[in-house]
């Protein structure tokens, strides 16, 4: 198949070929050219108004490194313990790009802005996520583009191949058995050192302009590989003489949220672009019910879906169409911050806070919260770090073990209270008055 | 139709309890009571027992997990309820035991105290297994569920699956997991429409 290139600001020139093309210029891909990657940061960092399309190709070409190194790494394993062959190797190696490419094609507008207007899945009564909406969008609107193409011929993928690896779903009657064993690659489209991750820390510090999330991810791929977790199932693991280059890739997440993606003024900016949302939803003149997006269970309801991005929305705002938060985004009007706690805050800080919301009563705009944030820190895994220049998976010890900075980076739970703009100074007389 | 603000405080106050109940529960139970074994039991305790968590599992080679589950045992951990120690790869990882303001946390909380039946059904069927038997259970069950066998003869493929996807078990050790499990009446077989 014919070889394209295209030059990424990151990692040079990501290479792909006619089938990932067609996938690429496919329009729910090209959707991902309007939907921001950190929705409104650019507030508060100018350069950051890049978007979810080049973090996509970014994803598949790290992905695509990280799966070359772990086979270069294990490939004895691989073939006597888990019965591959390159033919096999190949196969599993286009899906892993495809589901690297295509993670995040279910992104609604402003990316994680909106997420709390995913309807609820009536099965499990559970908030929808873009996961959901990504798998669903691949298993129906991007099946044909997928399966039908010539170059499958010699693979015989399957869309459902490539949504599985997303959501790690193993629906055995569509998958043969002998595929199960793929889900050894699902830590590279979704774990603690996943490629998403790898790839969004570098291009979210270069687009912002600011130098905590880069770390060395070439020395990452040098010593990535297969090691065994306590109860003997393989997982993704780093060599030892790569752990200070994992321990990087912990704190800039850390550093990443605490200065970037959990910012007051972008929490503010999220907080009105759910309302400008809510307002535009609720007035469309076929809505109905709660102010929620389509439903992922169709292909009707997601090609409505993906009439929602983010030219749209900022159209709707510069008419004037979307009301007070419309306004407050047009005007730079944004709710202020005025309390909040540090990012490890005590049960008394916790319990101060709550007595200023108290006092504040309705004046009170919304509570940010850095726990129930898309981009919270907490519950990751430690990451397996494993002696070196092993050609089968071993044991080793977590990250935590190695690092005494990881083992003592607690996530953020900071919380603050947002206030309106003109309320500021009243809402600020007021608690000073209470403190007295 | 949507959770609401209450359903979601309550699963809130559930979650937030959960690790201390469960370190008080196995503290004499469990051979270690680690991260594993917490992942896996929060599986059991929503997927098997019913118990409204909210948790959105996924399968990976290492059996059904969740980063929220982990997330509540790091705030849990952080309050000082429990204590989560790291012992040793040779010693079976982590260790999680009631923390020194676990007293202040009484016994009889709610909303954790209205699902003491299911709680007491998951400490009696799995809370004397390790984690590593706890991995093949819940692997076993997240694709049962998904497999959905219809008859006897079903298993088979049940055990082959297993088998791919965790090939550091043998046959033996599988199927004996899945039959303890039928046998138990954990896992069902659903009837053909």
């Amino acid at each position: 198949m014919t070889g394209f290139q295209v030059r990424d600001p990151v990692h040079g020139f990501i290479e792909y070929d006619e089938w990932e093309r067609e996938v690429i210029n496919h329009p729910a891909f090209q959707r991902l050219r309007r939907i921001r990657q950190l929705a409104l940061a650019d507030f508060v960092y100018p350069g950051a108004t890049h978007t979810r399309f080049e973090h996509a190709l970014g994803t598949m070409h790290v992905a695509t490194r990280m799966y070359d190194a772990i086979v270069a790494r294990q490939r004895h394993y691989l073939d006597s313990q888990r019965g591959y062959d390159q033919a096999g190797l190949e196969r599993d190696r286009r899906v892993v790009r495809f589901a690297a490419l295509l993670h995040d094609i279910g992104h609604s507008p402003f990316s994680h802005s909106s997420e709390n207007l995913f309807p609820f899945n009536e099965e499990d009564n559970r908030r929808y996520q873009h996961e959901d909406y990504s798998a669903s969008i691949i298993r129906t609107i991007l099946k044909e583009t997928i399966e039908g193409h010539s170059g499958n011929a010699n693979y015989g993928i399957t869309a459902d191949d490539v949504a599985d690896l997303i959501t790690g779903e193993t629906d055995t009657s569509r998958m043969p058995q002998g595929s199960v064993r793929r889900l050894l690659w699902r830590p590279i489209v979704t774990s603690q050192l996943d490629a998403d991750r790898a790839d969004y820390l570098l291009r979210d510090s270069l687009h912002a302009g600011v130098s905590y999330g880069r770390y060395d991810l070439d020395r990452i791929l040098a010593t990535v590989t297969l090691g065994l977790g306590k109860e003997g199932d393989p997982s993704i693991a780093v060599e030892e003489g790569g752990w200070h280059a994992a321990e990087a890739l912990i704190i800039v997440r850390y550093m990443m949220f605490t200065q970037v993606y959990f910012h007051r003024v972008r929490q503010a900016l999220d907080h009105h672009i759910e309302g400008v949302l809510s307002h535009l939803i609720r007035n469309n003149t076929s809505h109905t019910g709660d102010a929620v997006f389509p439903s992922p269970s169709s292909a009707d309801t997601l090609r409505e879906y993906l009439d929602w991005d983010d030219w749209k929305i900022f159209g709707e705002i510069s008419a004037g169409n979307c009301g007070e938060h419309g306004e407050c985004i047009k005007e730079r009007k944004h709710y202020r911050c005025i309390r909040n706690t540090s990012e490890v805050p005590t049960d008394e800080e916790i319990q101060e806070l709550e007595r200023c919301q108290s006092t504040l009563g309705e004046l009170v705009a919304f509570v940010g919260n850095a726990s129930k944030s898309w981009y919270s820190l907490g519950g990751q895994q430690d990451l397996l770090i494993v002696p070196d220049g092993s050609d089968k998976p071993i044991g080793g010890d977590p990250l935590s073990h190695y690092s005494n900075v990881v083992r003592n980076l607690t996530p953020s739970r900071q919380q603050g209270i947002f206030v309106k703009l003109e309320d500021r100074q009243r809402a600020e007389k007021i608690l000073s008055t209470s403190q007295q | 139709m949507g959770c609401d603000m209450q359903d979601r405080n309550k699963q809130n106050e559930l979650r937030q309890q959960l690790p201390l109940e469960l370190a008080r529960r196995l503290e004499d139970k469990s051979p270690q009571f680690g991260k594993t074994v917490f992942m896996k039991l929060a599986y059991l305790l929503q997927e098997l027992y019913g118990v409204p968590l909210g948790y959105r599992f996924s399968l990976y080679t290492y059996g059904p997990y969740s980063a929220e589950v982990l997330a509540d045992l790091e705030y849990a951990n952080l309050r000082k309820q429990v204590e989560v120690e790291y012992l040793g790869d040779q010693q079976g990882g982590f260790r999680i035991t009631p923390g020194e303001k676990a007293g202040k946390c009484s016994e009889q909380n709610e909303p954790i105290a209205d699902y003491r039946h299911q709680l007491d059904k998951l400490v009696k069927h799995f809370g004397s297994f390790n984690a590593r038997e706890l991995e093949l259970r819940t692997t076993s069950i997240f694709l049962w569920k998904r497999i959905r066998p219809k008859r006897t003869e079903d298993v088979r493929d049940l055990v082959e699956t297993v088998r791919h996807l965790k090939p550091h078990f043998d046959d033996k050790t599988i199927r004996h997991a899945v039959e303890s499990l039928t046998n138990d009446g954990v896992i069902e077989y659903y009837p053909s429409k």
